[in-house]
């Protein structure tokens, strides 16, 4: 441990002697792990928002398709599936887009809040669309709708189940919602169906279609599907990211491969001449390399971490996050995969070390003293 | 084998038939051809030749930086020929210090990190060896350049400082290559009165040069190389004949 100590101490002296091309390589690796790990972030962080929107999905979703629109369909219409065992619940819903012209973007406005007797309906709304909308607590808000202003109170703000939903939802009564969004009484824009045994879930499909001729039933794993073929395509934009990423690490490696320079070698020879060992060499320049792939990587993943969650990627995101154009307010959750961590320091770090203890070890093995 | 004598004098460094042959890319070079020498403590032993000649290569096959093609090396009594090269480096260490030619020492750092550099594979300096470091830049005059980047200083504290790194681990021979080739008049001479204290302690001395002013003015056995073979006595006095042999270039050329 003492000769371990004694060993890492010098190699640590020897990157401060070599000051300049130490933060060059450092700086090297960071940019190279840092633009990789961002579009790993991104991926990631976008990966765990839709897994939460999946996971927030009801097990079926039935629409009723008109010409292959989807319409309005009666709210009682699937009632009777109730009473399957398999079914836990049926529940119409209202939703729909409404054009905010203050963002002029689209947002989802969700009937999902109790009735209420107030002349404003309560509404509540995510950090991220009370941002975008300058909206607080108490906030009263008179929204055009084709019969007439809908007057709805902000009852609350709060942070939504992902980031999708704390920028872009606006909740409030299901009578609220259906003026905003033209919804006749007695009608529903989908029934969400959840299911006690998700097994079951094709044979309750093909019920619903028999008690609502052309519906379109969306299970959840078909979203699973949907979703991950977006995101193999998004991955593939990720790839060609690595390309650039790879070349430079290849680069980098290929310099500290193809030698030593003329004062590495010198130190080299005098630490031979002066009784050190060739694993002695060995172990310090294994230590150097160490300290600069390490600290490269890890500056790399921290500039990452904050260019994707602090700045919101700009540049990135507009490549990985197709809608975001749309909003260009979608504030990514940090999400961390130890495993995506872990792989990317292992690409950078020991590629950098076994390269760079190579001409080390010619050299000192070379026997040359001097 | 017991360990050798000569008079009163024991046999610190022997090397017995010793050729050392590499190739330098497809040429095939005979650095040393059947080399027997030894070297005893209190002894001063000066290796005369010109450059190329092969005493670098002598230089490192005796302080066990080397391995020799044939033939045998003591130090202090065991054979280090055939050891692997991990024992051999671990048994020479203690017992032989050596001062290279462009003295080896490691810029940006400071005088007293540069004498402690042999020390940092075994675990850094004890209280004891710091101890000792501090001792030897008093013993070498060179006590307030302890903590001196040893870019700033002149070639004769640089040689200083050499020396001390040689001398930290206390051992029984102290190996010099070309030791006077870039220094002044003075320095020469103070060299050669810091060589005569070493001896003064039982230690064995040897010094690979061609310099005309060290081999004036210092006493001792000196043995001549030429093309790699010793031959015989050096004399005591440079003569008109050896110092045509020496030409001005320092350094052993085709030395690995």
């Amino acid at each position: 441990m003492k000769r371990q100590l004694a060993l890492l101490e010098f190699a640590l002296g020897s990157l401060r002697r070599r000051r300049g091309r130490s933060v060059a390589l450092v700086a090297a690796l960071a940019a190279v792990t840092g633009l990789y790990a961002s579009g790993v972030f991104v991926v990631d962080a976008l990966r765990a928002e839709v897994a939460s929107t999946v996971e927030a999905a009801p097990s079926l979703t039935v629409q009723r398709l008109v010409a292959g629109r989807p319409s309005l369909i009666d709210e009682g219409a699937l009632s009777s599936l109730a009473s399957d065992p398999a079914v836990r619940s049926v529940r119409g819903r209202v939703w729909g887009f409404f054009y905010a012209s203050a963002i002029e973007a689209n947002i989802v406005v969700v009937g999902g809040l109790a009735s209420s007797s107030e002349d404003a309906a309560p509404a509540v709304v995510g950090h991220g669309l009370s941002q975008r909308l300058a909206l607080h607590d108490g906030d009263r808000l008179a929204l055009g709708s084709p019969d007439g202003p809908v007057r709805v109170q902000i009852a609350d703000v709060r942070p939504g189940v992902t980031a999708l939903h704390d920028t872009d939802v606006l909740e409030t009564t299901p009578e609220a919602a259906r003026r905003l969004l033209g919804v006749p009484a007695g009608q529903v824009v989908d029934v969400a169906v959840e299911l006690s045994r998700e097994e079951e879930a094709s044979v309750v499909a093909e019920r619903a279609i028999e008690l609502v001729p052309g519906a379109r039933v969306i299970e959840r794993s078909a979203m699973v599907r949907a979703y991950d073929l977006t995101f193999d395509g998004r991955g593939g934009l990720l790839n060609a990211l690595l390309i650039p990423c790879l070349a430079a690490l290849l680069l980098l490696g290929w310099e500290r491969f193809t030698g030593l320079g003329p004062e590495e070698r010198k130190e080299i020879a005098v630490l031979k001449s002066c009784g050190w060992h060739t694993s002695d060499v060995l172990t310090c320049r294994i230590y150097e390399s160490l300290v600069i792939a390490l600290g490269g990587a890890l500056l790399g993943l921290l500039g990452a971490y904050a260019y994707v969650f602090v700045l919101d990627a700009p540049g990135l995101a507009s490549v990985l996050l197709g809608w975001s154009s749309l909003h260009g307010g979608l504030h990514l959750a940090p999400q961390i995969d130890a495993a995506s961590i872990l792989s990317l320091l292992a690409l950078v770090v020991l590629p950098f070390v076994a390269i760079g203890v190579v001409p080390a070890w010619r050299a000192a093995a070379s026997g040359r003293t001097s | 084998m017991a360990r050798r004598s000569v008079g009163a004098h024991v046999v610190i460094v022997r090397l017995d038939g010793v050729s050392k042959r590499f190739f330098d890319g497809r040429r095939k070079v005979e650095a040393l051809r059947d080399v027997s020498v030894e070297l005893a403590s209190e002894e001063t032993l000066l290796i005369q030749g010109p450059s190329g000649s092969g005493k670098s290569t002598l230089l490192s096959i005796a302080a066990g930086l080397l391995p020799p093609t044939s033939g045998d090396v003591w130090i202090d009594g065991r054979s280090i020929a055939h050891m692997r090269d991990h024992h051999r480096v671990a048994h020479c260490r203690d017992r032989v210090g050596v001062v290279r030619q462009g003295l080896g020492l490691i810029d940006g750092m400071g005088a007293l990190e540069n004498v402690l550099v042999p020390l940092t594979p075994t675990g850094g300096a004890s209280k004891g060896e710091l101890e000792r470091a501090h001792a030897l830049f008093e013993e070498l005059d060179i006590r307030e350049l302890e903590g001196a980047d040893v870019r700033a200083m002149s070639g004769g504290q640089r040689q200083r400082v050499a020396i001390a790194r040689a001398l930290i681990r206390a051992p029984k021979a102290l190996l010099f290559d070309e030791p006077t080739a870039h220094l002044d008049d003075k320095n020469v001479l103070d060299f050669v009165e810091l060589v005569e204290g070493q001896r003064g302690g039982g230690r064995a001395v040897l010094i690979a040069t061609h310099d005309p002013r060290l081999l004036n003015a210092l006493s001792g056995r000196r043995q001549r190389i030429v093309a790699g073979a010793l031959q015989g006595d050096g004399g005591d006095k440079l003569d008109e004949e050896g110092g045509d042999e020496l030409d001005e270039e320092g350094g052993d050329g085709g030395v690995p």
